[in-house]
């Protein structure tokens, strides 16, 4: 599902206008990204968690330039699904099945 | 960092933001959640501008142990959902690092300065010790230095003097440094690095006798032997009828075949063949007719498995990694950079006889070498001229034919090698 078929079956179902949707989705979004910025996770119920992690500094092979590089370090967004999403959804058949 | 804050300190938040009441945040959010789910089960994906995007993924069945009776059990394939950040939030929460870049260390293993010299695109000149044409004359001189190098840091710990004998190194002196500090510390010798020095002396030696022995026919092309250049072992065969070198039905259709310089390879008396690196002995199957009068070769179609490269391909396929650009060259119209094939995409490969590689088939590892060459050229990539001369090496009168197709510059350097 594409954003903007999202965005479409949100407004659709909230019985707001596309483009006030689209505006509350921004701020949503933002701060859901403010957040994690923040270092703060957050849960929201059936959808999963969010947060963040710092992934250390790790030395690194380069094969192809044939060279060990040292890679910084950085956070990294987690995420795990709620069990009851992750139940619901997991026997459906998918296309890389 | 590890902090979290509640649903419903997050629904406050969005309120404040967004001017709406509560209860309207919380069922947006629930609204969400919904078509999440149901975007997950309809499509496999959701995405979500800005943030990320959430996806299904199959989990094969795999084998697993119960953790706590150690009993083998089987974990059946299920759908994982998975989310993908996109940039805007990878950059936000990364803000704070923005600015650290990956740093190359200056411990890299040997390769690494023979490489800066000889262009870093290039494994196929480099890596392949055992080759002959593999080590350009750059990075040959550069390993010896590499080699002096090595022989000193290695015999440091015997003689503490090592470290004055050699200045103007300063890696290599701080190697040193550390050494005599640990001997110094220790009390005593370590014996481990008498063992390891040995062993290394020995590869070396080794390495050398067999670059050696490969070289013998540095002294039959006149080339100055000083310079340690593994030429290749180009030999002569001049009483040989000439080697059919008209090009095969491989498929293929090439402009470089249909040049009239042909004619000037067909009624060349020399034929010169080239040796083979995986072939042990020269003289059986250099030239070996049976080779060259049965010059179609078979093609077959393979997917590339993800992982492979065109040099994994080509060791596998064809018995010789440093054959590779004629898989390049039989599928440049699929391939867009060689450095970089996609998984599951099908490629031209030729079946060929290891033990019998004729005239055919090195003419058309050179031409891949030569495409190669085009294409760095096109990008403005000084090392391409490396490409042009291993053309020459595995097919030298190559060279003469492509008089309008390379600068003049590259081909000279080609040929004085």
């Amino acid at each position: 599902m594409t954003y903007n078929e999202l965005i479409d079956r949100m407004s659709e179902e909230l019985g707001l206008s596309k483009a006030e949707t689209r505006r509350l989705m921004k701020d949503v979004v933002g701060e859901f990204t403010d957040q994690l910025g923040e270092g703060t996770g957050f849960s929201i119920p059936d959808l999963g968690t969010f947060k963040t992690r710092i992934k250390e500094v790790q030395k690194i092979y380069n094969p192809h330039h044939k060279k060990y590089m040292m890679v910084p370090p950085k956070q990294i967004v987690e995420y795990s699904p709620a069990k009851n999403m992750k139940e619901k959804l997991k026997y459906i058949a998918t296309g890389d099945e | 960092m590890s902090d979290k804050i509640t649903f419903k300190n997050l629904v406050e938040r969005i309120s404040d933001r967004t001017e709406k009441d509560r209860p309207f945040t919380d069922q947006f959010l629930r609204e969400l959640t919904q078509l999440v789910e149901s975007g997950l089960k309809e499509d496999g994906s959701v995405s979500i501008s800005g943030f990320g995007k959430f996806e299904l993924r199959w989990m094969k069945e795999r084998n697993g142990v119960n953790p706590r009776t150690g009993e083998p059990i089987t974990i059946p394939g299920q759908n994982k959902v998975v989310f993908k950040p996109y940039k805007p939030l990878r950059k936000h929460v990364n803000r704070t690092y923005a600015r650290m870049e990956p740093e190359v260390l200056d411990e890299g293993p040997k390769a690494d300065e023979s490489d800066t010299q000889t262009g870093e695109q290039e494994p196929v000149l480099q890596t392949h010790e055992t080759d002959p044409f593999g080590i350009p004359l750059q990075s040959e001189k550069q390993s010896d230095e590499d080699l002096g190098n090595l022989l000193i840091e290695r015999e440091s710990p015997i003689s503490e003097e090592a470290d004055s004998d050699e200045t103007g190194k300063p890696l290599k002196a701080v190697t040193d440094k550390r050494l005599v500090d640990e001997v110094q510390k220790n009390g005593s010798f370590n014996w481990s690095y008498l063992a390891a020095s040995l062993l290394v002396l020995l590869m070396i030696v080794a390495l050398f006798y067999y670059v050696n022995r490969d070289e013998p026919s540095d002294l039959l092309t006149g080339n100055n032997a000083t310079e340690a250049v593994p030429a290749p072992p180009v030999i002569e065969q001049n009483d040989l009828p000439a080697v059919d070198s008209e090009p095969t039905t491989t498929a293929e259709t090439d402009e470089l075949a249909a040049d009239p310089e042909d004619a000037v390879a067909d009624t060349d008396e020399l034929v010169r063949e080239v040796d083979i690196p995986t072939v042990d002995d020269n003289a059986e199957h250099i030239g070996s007719p049976g080779a060259a009068d049965s010059p179609d070769v078979e093609m077959t179609e393979q997917q590339v498995d993800p992982g492979a490269t065109l040099w994994s391909i080509a060791d596998q396929a064809l018995g010789d990694p440093l054959m590779w650009p004629w898989i390049y060259h039989l599928n440049i119209d699929r391939i867009d950079n060689p450095n970089m094939i996609q998984a599951g995409a099908d490629l031209t490969v030729p079946v060929i006889d290891e033990d019998s590689l004729g005239d055919e088939e090195m003419r058309q590892v050179a031409y891949g070498y030569v495409d190669l060459y085009h294409w760095y050229r096109d990008r403005g990539d000084e090392e391409a001229r490396y490409f042009l001369w291993a053309a020459g090496s595995f097919y030298p009168d190559l060279l003469h034919e492509l008089d309008d197709q390379a600068a003049s510059a590259d081909l000279q350097f080609a040929r004085s090698r």
